[in-house]
């Protein structure tokens, strides 16, 4: 139950057996290596580096490749997609398994021949496009039902083709008309276009010509004599001819994508092999050894030992201690069991405790599993929500950190059940219940409730800084910064409280003296690390000042109050409005049901959505601002997860 | 009737339904402009990655809940309006529905801005679009906050 124990190692070994430690420590998994070139000495020392780096590169064009393998095949995959999918989810393999199936194919020929099949067909299929462009530009000219020969200039005449903008057509005529010896034939007229027949007699052609250019002709030339319906017809079946070569390829794309689940594995495996060429670059190598620096779970150190014995036999040297606390570099893994695991992810989000520090997950996570329930309080949304995760987890294949992820809401729902009992919530008030806490009137109970648990929340927070202080060892700070306080605020808050409610003059003056006490003792020791004793005082002061913090602490819990309010009044008016449709027949039935279901699912959600950040926001700022810094570096295991499988879990 | 009398003897449902409209109008132009301009950020990014839409759905639709606490409180109102309501309860309904007509439209609107910034975040680095969320769901708070009041003024009228 927290920070997994590390130990860092530093391995020499022969660097002409690189390439055989790396596999087996890829293997091993659980190592996390220490980036060596940032250490000074690594410029002294004369790199042996090269052939990595074009290694690097041809496993990156490679995976390159298969991911266009994929995009090019995914279209005709036939393997269940959807639920069916999530319900079987991915393979469990290994790595070595992994290798095993991306051996079966040889992907490499498989990528140069869809390649070839693929540049094919897109040659075709632009052939296909440039022959249609060619049918839809000489449609309009269809008309011209005499072979084109006929249409050829001689000696005497020239006789062509051509366009005209419609615009310009009319004032073109009228140029024409100039000429004695030259003639024109409207053939037709489509868009923005008409389509001319021109003739000329030669000793005015140039002239003539070069008229009608001002007008913006373009002239129109067809390659061949027969008639324009002919050349239609002929490169209609081109591309008929043409489709049937595209099938004829299609047909050869098509079945590779059984090879998929293949490809995938090797695109798995690749990535690996990628991962580990490139974290080769944090070992140092010369010609003749390699260092390595790196840190272990400390339970694993035996089957470490036994790793470099097997894989070194022609010896090495390694130097393996406990990881130091001081140490900023100790990766951190978190161990804990299954309900506190679920929270981890928060942890995660905020930051990682550093090795030093205490893993905060098992003591926020029994707070956020009550936060939770009471922002988003609601019985029937809480059994929805738990069915619904149950069910997942139980038919379908998730990966492990998504598993993770629907157990933790699988936890919080229950939590949100129970909360909706006390507050007699079923979907809002659509089943009178009875309530410890009437949501219509009990505001003011339900506020000093949360406030009452954001107290308990800080206080807690405010101790485990204190339990970090002592654990190291340094009672003055426990005394001072945590002692202190809690006598300071939690004399005031019960002199406050006690002198309100007219409590026993005793336990007044009792609390009173208390507080003073713990304020004298703030102002005093607040300020030790200044230099003057001006310094000190006014830092003294100041850190008393931070008591208008805790007014603010303690208000914020409100939101506890303020949020299982909105969401149960949200639910409260979707069933106003589902009564009054339900009221109006059974016309108003049908939609009342529509509506009653589909906002009370957007509430589920909203609600949730609102709790999960809210709550967090209270881990983060309210409980984790008393005691936690972090700031640790995660545990990177020396694997790569695959994208369309998954590793065993606890592999 | 003078308008001092029918002030005298309408004048609180009128007030009162003025509450209740104020509350649907101003928080639901308020999540109207919201979700109106986070959509269009989420267009953006859905012309190179469609296959974002879920997840930009959810930043798009977080300015939107606005409008439904104001409709909530409008709903809330309504029920409470009887024709021959005294016009001092009027004015107190009016009064208890403006946090939530206020602070819906204003934080609804920079409630979108700051999904517009989180919609970038999961362009731009997916992992970590979540963060985007929570900063968004803050500004939310003070629309709960609002809500909350108007509701519990309300209840107490």
């Amino acid at each position: 139950m927290a920070i997994v124990q590390m130990k860092r190692f530093e391995l020499f070994s022969f660097s002409q057996s690189a390439q055989k430690l790396h596999r087996a420590l890829q293997l091993f998994r659980d190592v996390h290596f220490y980036d060596l070139r940032r250490e000074e000495q690594a410029e002294e020392i004369p790199l042996h580096q090269a052939l990595d780096i074009s290694a690097l590169e041809e496993k990156e064009s490679l995976l390159g490749n298969l991911r266009w393998m994929h995009r090019v095949l995914e279209p005709y995959d036939t393997r269940p997609k959807g639920l069916k999918a999530m319900k079987e989810g991915l393979d469990v393999l290994t790595l070595p398994e992994l290798e095993a199936k991306a051996a079966s194919v040889d992907y490499k020929a498989d990528f140069k021949r869809l390649n070839t099949l693929y540049r094919k067909k897109e040659d075709l299929e632009s052939r296909i496009h440039t022959l249609e462009e060619t049918i839809r530009e000489r449609r309009p000219w269809e008309v011209l039902d005499v072979p084109l020969k006929t249409l050829s200039s001689g000696n005497m005449v020239d006789m062509f083709l051509g366009t005209v903008p419609k615009k310009l057509s009319p004032a073109m005529e009228e140029a024409v008309e100039e000429f004695a010896l030259s003639s024109l034939e409207r053939v037709n007229e489509v868009g923005q276009s008409d389509y001319y027949l021109f003739i000329s007699h030669r000793s005015e052609a140039e002239a003539f010509r070069d008229t009608l250019r001002r007008y913006g002709f373009s002239e129109v030339v067809f390659s061949k004599g027969t008639t324009v319906s002919e050349l239609q017809k002929e490169a209609g079946a081109e591309i008929e001819k043409l489709r049937t070569e595209v099938e004829e390829v299609q047909k050869q794309i098509v079945p590779m994508a059984e090879n998929l689940p293949y490809y995938e594995a090797a695109y798995d495996y690749e990535s690996n092999l990628q991962l580990k060429i490139d974290t080769a670059k944090q070992f140092l190598r010369t010609e003749k050894v390699e260092w390595i620096r790196g840190y272990i779970p400390a339970e694993k150190e035996t089957d470490f030992r036994k790793l470099l014995d097997e894989t070194l036999s022609e010896g090495y040297h390694l130097e393996m201690e406990e990881a130091s606390v001081e140490d900023p570099q100790v990766p951190i893994a978190l161990k804990n069991n299954k309900f506190v695991d679920s929270f981890a992810s928060i942890t995660a989000m905020y930051t990682l405790p550093t090795y030093g520090e205490i893993d905060p997950t098992p003591f926020f996570a029994p707070f956020y599993w009550v936060f939770f329930g009471m922002m988003a309080a609601d019985i029937a949304y809480g059994l929805i929500v738990l069915v619904g995760t149950l069910l997942v987890l139980k038919f379908a294949n998730l990966k492990p950190a998504m598993r993770k992820f629907v157990r933790f809401f699988c936890y919080l729902s229950v939590s949100m059940t129970i909360w909706g009992a006390f507050y007699g919530s079923f979907f809002g008030d659509l089943i009178p219940l009875p309530a410890v806490f009437d949501t219509q009137k009990d505001f003011i109970p339900m506020l000093i409730m949360s406030i009452a648990f954001g107290a308990v929340h800080l206080f807690f927070g405010l101790g485990l800084s204190g339990y970090m202080a002592l654990k190291q060892g340094d009672w003055q700070s426990a005394v001072y910064d945590v002692l202190f306080w809690y006598m300071a605020v939690i004399g005031a808050c019960v002199f406050g409280i006690g002198t309100m409610m007219g409590l026993s003059p005793m336990i007044v003056s009792v609390t009173k003296w208390i507080m003073i006490v713990g304020m004298v003792g703030i102002v005093l020791t607040g300020g030790r690390e200044a230099q003057s004793i001006g310094g000190k005082l006014a830092m003294g002061v100041y850190s008393l000042y931070n008591i208008t913090g805790y007014v603010g602490d303690f208000v914020s819990y409100s939101r506890l109050m303020a949020l299982g309010l909105a969401g149960g009044f949200i639910g409260l008016a979707v069933n106003l409005i589902v009564r009054m449709l339900a009221g109006a027949g059974i016309i108003g039935l049908i939609p009342g049901i529509v509506v009653f279901v589909v906002f009370h699912l957007f509430n589920i959600f909203l609600s949730m959505l609102s709790a999960y950040v809210h709550t967090s926001r209270l881990t983060y700022v309210e409980f984790f601002g008393k005691f936690y810094e972090g700031g640790g570096i995660p545990f990177r295991p020396f694997v790569k997860e695959p994208k369309y499988s998954q590793f065993p879990e606890n592999y | 009737m003078t308008l001092t009398e029918f002030f005298i003897q309408y004048g609180g449902v009128v007030l009162g339904g003025l509450g209740a409209s104020l509350a649907v109008l101003m928080a639901g132009i308020g999540s109207a402009i919201g979700v109106g301009i986070a959509g269009q950020a989420a267009a953006g990014i859905i012309i190179e990655e469609p296959e974002k839409f879920g997840k930009s759905l959810v930043l798009q639709l977080l300015p939107g809940t606005q409008g439904l606490y104001g409709f909530a409180i409008g709903l809330v109102v309504m029920l409470g309006l009887t024709p021959d309501m005294p016009l001092q309860k009027g004015l107190y309904i009016f009064v208890s529905a403006l946090p939530i007509a206020f602070v819906g439209l204003f934080s609804a609107i920079e409630q979108a801005k700051v999904s517009i910034a989180g919609l970038n975040i999961l362009a731009k680095n997916e992992e970590h679009q979540t963060k985007g969320i929570i900063y968004a769901v803050m500004v939310e708070t003070y629309a709960i906050l609002a809500f909350v009041m108007s509701l519990i003024l309300i209840l107490r009228a």
